[in-house]
């Protein structure tokens, strides 16, 4: 263990402390600024005191930088556990590492951290960037590691090359156990749920807390229609419905109690593959009326709302059907339209004044309806993404001050003002619209299509679905969020909408994307057999899987050890006497072997007196070859040279002299 | 751990216990291998099934990790978690094949036997030979089991380096070394490859040259000193005269030799002096070791002047004669004396 012990040199330290530099930058965004100052700080001073020749602080006044910055970590996260505190913990480890690294056991340490800082990186992350860098960054490691067992030490571009084919013949290694090693449908025990907090939607609303809607291009969901396509119009994806107003904010009730779907479907169908990204909420989108799903435990809830009866933590795929129209079999309960009527007293009270205007005007619910839609249009309303901020009277200012809203804005002061007048109303939140792949014929629906409409209770048509939205910005409806938008968004993305080809490729770089995310990050027990079936695997499961990891794994590593004994065969250096060999080998195998003592113009001699058939040949070959090997410099050697390689290659002796079979 | 170890002293009786076993299992794996491999012939080809590999210190570590880092893929579901975690898993099998391959096809020669004084260092020259086109890079070798001083090289892509390997030698008598050993932790420092090579090395420890009594002034048998001027003669060139085996390398003829006459040795005046008997009878009185010793000291000095000299041991008479190959004749009788096989 002398090597162990060696001291770390400056310069070890210096391409150690750029590895875990590169290893940690995909955290940065997640550690708390302090810490990466801290470990920045670690590190700076030890690599100060190397340049000087000078060993590593006094263990007392480390021990106490660790027992500090570890009560700062635990102030900060009241815990060790889990990928984000994990992670923190970790790189606190390292510089404090680093601070003390006086010997290459201390570097060998290091290395380990920074091997574990990337998968740490790749648990969180998912793009493939981040893979092929944090692959460069164990490249770099592996690199470093070489340089610290040398006693003599390497250069930093054949370090670099050594790395690159270890990791080379890494590879086929990686690929067989990915592919085959068996994956489980859950976790091995439960994490906490810190770790899978979404974005999406919730089953509140509250618009007017809301002054910048971020538009996360994260995917909700991916749809492809089997058959007919919906009109763009009618692309409404149908997520919690509000009934419970405070004056402020919208909120879903527990509405979980199933039943027997109330209502006659008509209108066109529409059956489509939905898989729905996890969102750590029980629903599940679907499109306007749902008929039918493959989901055997979910439910349809009295809000025509599809229910899963845990909360989704995993893709979830779906095959659903839905009607167009739905007209309602029963009247409205007494105690629901109760419910959907509902105003907090007291709150908005020009909201209120506002409708029962217009009521009188209008006294019939259609009429009504159109007359607040008209007032929406005609009155100068505008769509924005990033509305002033409401305060006491949030519908009040909205109506009548600020009229700046998103979807949310006017769909809440829409049922508000339904419910004033009498009509149950209720808010719907969801998706609207989606981008089309036309490379994979799928629509991506994304986050920034999150949506919010309204249902108003027409006496003899049920619930009818009004977005108020489409009054102000029928744009939004018709051709997505992204062209909505035009005056709120920064010119790039503009100017990348108004190019056509750069359009294209993003697309086609979606698809790229979601190949990947389906084929590469959902690879899954599924996706095996599939793999299994492809390859003519009869009747496959897990244990089958079990047994063509094994074959594989075999044949990497034979394929592995070959090459690696191939390298350490002796090298013949001279192709000229490669070739000579060969041609020893040739008359060898027709029984004329040359003896160890025997130089090539004896032997020749010997073969033409044995064979007197090939004695030509092989006198002129083997004169060739003495000339070359042993006689003076020839002029276009290179010639003579391919010319002898080319004969021997040509040369076929056969067994028994020509015509000594006829006799 | 071997830090808090170090730190801590109030636990140095584990660390002998586990160095013991330690050093009891590898004593038993070596006579193992000793038995299975049989003795070598040199040259020797490190062939594949005489290497043997284990995980050093830090690839047990790498161990852990790998687990670690499967176990924490497999429970984030996180399939390039997985990916990372396997290629890492590629990584250590490719780092075991390579520390291996590193050894494999190596061909060793060594010299079978060598001189020394007790107390200091006996030397084997060792010539590693690589026909590859692969460099082996960081082969460490040393002789026998732990006493040996490790010597570290590369050899370069069909390249043979030479080595000095060196083992102290305590006492003086015969020191046999059962096996040669070649290790290497490359590339990544994870596996160590290593190998023995079984051949019967022999060091002849002669005596330390010590004692402070001159050389004996008479020449033992005549009874007449020397005089030192006729000592010191040695320049005056003589003659030439036929070339026997044991002159001085020194004193051939070259120019002769390499017009193709016959090899030639030139003499000297001196070399035709009375020779000096270096004789066990003059010390009468000592101890036996410093006998030796002081006798040792002789030979090196008479060496040292070109002096014509002779050895009588009780039983053993080296006849006068000049050179290394005579000195190294002395030597070895005063490194056997009193051995069994002497």
């Amino acid at each position: 263990m002398k090597a162990a012990q060696a001291p770390a040199t400056s310069v070890q330290l210096r391409w150690l402390c750029a590895c875990l530099a590169l290893a940690l930058a995909p955290h940065l965004t997640s550690l708390p600024p302090w810490l990466i100052g801290v470990t920045a700080a670690f590190v700076v001073l030890r690599l100060a005191l190397a340049a000087r020749q000078r060993p590593p602080p006094p263990k007392l006044l480390r021990l106490a930088l660790a027992a500090i910055a570890l009560a700062l970590l635990w102030l900060q996260y009241r815990t060790f556990n889990g990928l984000e505190a994990g992670t923190a913990l970790l790189c606190l480890v390292a510089g404090l590492k680093f601070l003390e690294t006086q010997s290459r056991r201390d570097l060998y340490v290091l290395t380990f951290i920074v091997y574990f800082l990337g998968l740490a990186a790749l648990l969180r992350g998912e793009s493939f960037w981040l893979l092929g860098y944090l692959v460069g960054v164990a490249w770099l490691t592996s690199a470093t590691l070489l340089h610290l067992t040398p006693a003599r030490p390497l250069e930093a571009l054949p370090s670099a090359r050594r790395a690159g084919r270890i990791l080379a013949q890494a590879l086929p290694i990686a690929l067989v156990l990915w592919l085959l090693f068996p994956r489980f449908d859950g976790p091995l025990w439960q994490l906490s749920s810190e770790a899978r907090a979404q974005s999406g939607l919730s089953d509140t609303l509250s618009p007017g807390d809301i002054t910048e809607l971020a538009l996360s291009s994260e995917i909700a969901f991916r749809v492809h229609f089997l058959g007919a396509t919906p009109p763009p119009g009618a692309r409404y994806w149908r997520g919690p419905v509000l009934h419970q107003f405070d004056g402020r904010a919208w909120r879903g009730i527990d509405s979980s109690a199933a039943r027997v779907s109330h209502l006659r479907l008509s209108g066109a169908a529409y059956r489509y593959r939905l898989s729905l990204e996890p969102h750590a909420h029980r629903w599940v989108f679907t499109l306007d009326w749902p008929a039918s799903w493959s989901l055997p435990k979910a439910l349809l809830t009295s809000d025509e709302v599809l229910m899963q009866p845990e909360p989704i933590l995993d893709t979830l795929d779906v095959v659903a059907s839905s009607f167009s129209v739905a007209r309602p079999a029963r009247p409205l309960g007494a105690d629901e339209r109760a419910r959907d009527t509902a105003l907090p007293p007291a709150s908005n009270p020009r909201t209120g004044e506002l409708a029962q205007r217009l009521w009188q005007a209008h006294p019939r619910d259609v009429e009504y309806v159109r007359a607040v839609l008209a007032l929406f249009h005609d009155q100068p309303f505008y769509y924005t993404l990033t509305p002033p901020r409401l305060e006491q009277n949030p519908t009040d200012e909205f109506l009548f001050e600020t009229r700046r809203g998103f979807c949310g804005h006017y769909a809440s002061a829409f049922a508000q003002l339904m419910r004033a007048a009498g009509l149950p109303a209720r808010v719907v939140t969801g998706y609207l619209g989606g981008t089309y792949n036309r490379f994979a014929n799928y629509w991506i629906v994304r986050q920034s299509d999150a949506h919010a409409w309204t249902e108003v209770w027409l006496e003899g048509r049920g619930w009818t679905r009004i977005d108020p939205t489409s009054a102000v910005a029928p744009e939004r409806v018709e051709r997505g969020v992204n062209d909505t938008v035009a005056a709120d968004e920064p010119l790039a993305s503009r100017w990348q909408r108004h190019t056509p080809w750069l359009a294209d490729l993003r697309l086609e770089l979606d698809a790229l994307h979601e190949w990947w995310r389906e084929r590469i990050l959902r690879y899954d027990s599924g996706l095996q057999l599939r793999l299994l079936r492809a390859l003519h695997v009869p009747d496959p499961d897990a244990q089958k899987l079990v047994i063509l990891l094994g074959i594989g794994l075999g044949l990497v590593l034979g394929w592995l050890t070959w090459q690696v004994r191939r390298e350490t065969r002796p090298a013949d250096v001279d192709p000229v006497q490669r070739a000579y060999a060969r041609l020893c080998r040739k008359l060898a195998a027709v029984g004329l072997e040359r003896r160890a003592f025997e130089g090539p113009l004896s032997f020749a001699t010997r073969v033409g007196a044995a064979r007197p058939d090939l004695k030509a040949v092989v006198q002129g070959l083997c004169d060739l070859y003495a000339g070359l090997r042993y006689g003076p410099p020839l002029e276009r050697a290179s010639v003579v040279r391919s010319t002898f390689i080319a004969a021997v290659r040509a040369f076929h002796p056969p067994r028994r002299p020509l015509g000594a079979g006829a006799r | 751990m071997d830090k808090a170890a170090t730190a801590a002293p109030e636990h140095p009786g584990t660390r002998t216990v586990r160095r013991s076993l330690r050093s009891a299992a590898t004593g038993r794996f070596r006579a193992w291998a000793a038995r299975r491999q049989g003795r070598d012939a040199l040259p020797v080809a490190i062939h594949r099934r005489r290497i043997y590999i284990l995980p050093t210190r830090f690839g047990l570590m790498l161990a852990g990790l790998l687990l670690a880092m499967l176990l924490a893929g497999l429970n984030y579901n996180s399939n390039l978690g997985l990916a990372y975690a396997f290629l890492m898993f590629g990584l250590t099998l490719v780092a075991m094949h390579h520390c291996h391959r590193n050894l494999l096809g190596l061909e060793v020669d060594i010299s079978l036997e060598s001189d020394a004084f007790a107390g200091t260092y006996a030397a084997f020259p060792c010539l590693l030979g690589n026909a590859s086109a692969l460099e082996r890079i960081d082969i460490e070798a040393q002789l026998g089991a732990e006493q040996g001083q490790p010597a570290v090289t590369s050899v370069r892509a069909r390249g043979r380096e030479r080595l000095i390997l060196e083992i102290p030698v305590q006492r003086r008598g015969v020191v046999r070394i059962a096996r040669l050993e070649l290790a290497t932790r490359q590339p990544l420092g994870w596996f160590r490859a290593w190998t023995y090579v079984h051949v019967p090395l022999t060091v002849y420890v002669a005596p330390s040259p010590r004692g402070e009594r001159p050389l004996p002034t008479s020449s033992g048998n005549r009874g007449r000193a020397a005089p030192a001027a006729e000592a010191r003669g040695d320049e005056d060139f003589a003659g030439l005269r036929a070339y026997a085996p044991g002159v001085p390398l020194k004193h051939m003829a070259w120019k002769v030799l390499a017009r193709g006459q016959d090899a030639a040795v030139r003499s000297y005046t001196s070399v035709v002096a009375e020779p000096q008997w270096l004789e066990w009878s003059l010390l009468e009185g000592l101890e036996v070791e410093t006998r030796l010793s002081q006798l040792c000291r002789w030979v090196l000095e008479c060496h040292r002047l070109q002096r014509t000299y002779g050895l009588r041991l009780p039983g053993i008479e080296i006849p006068p004669s000049q050179g290394a190959a005579h000195r190294t004749e002395c030597l070895r009788a005063l490194a056997l004396y009193g051995a069994a096989d002497a």
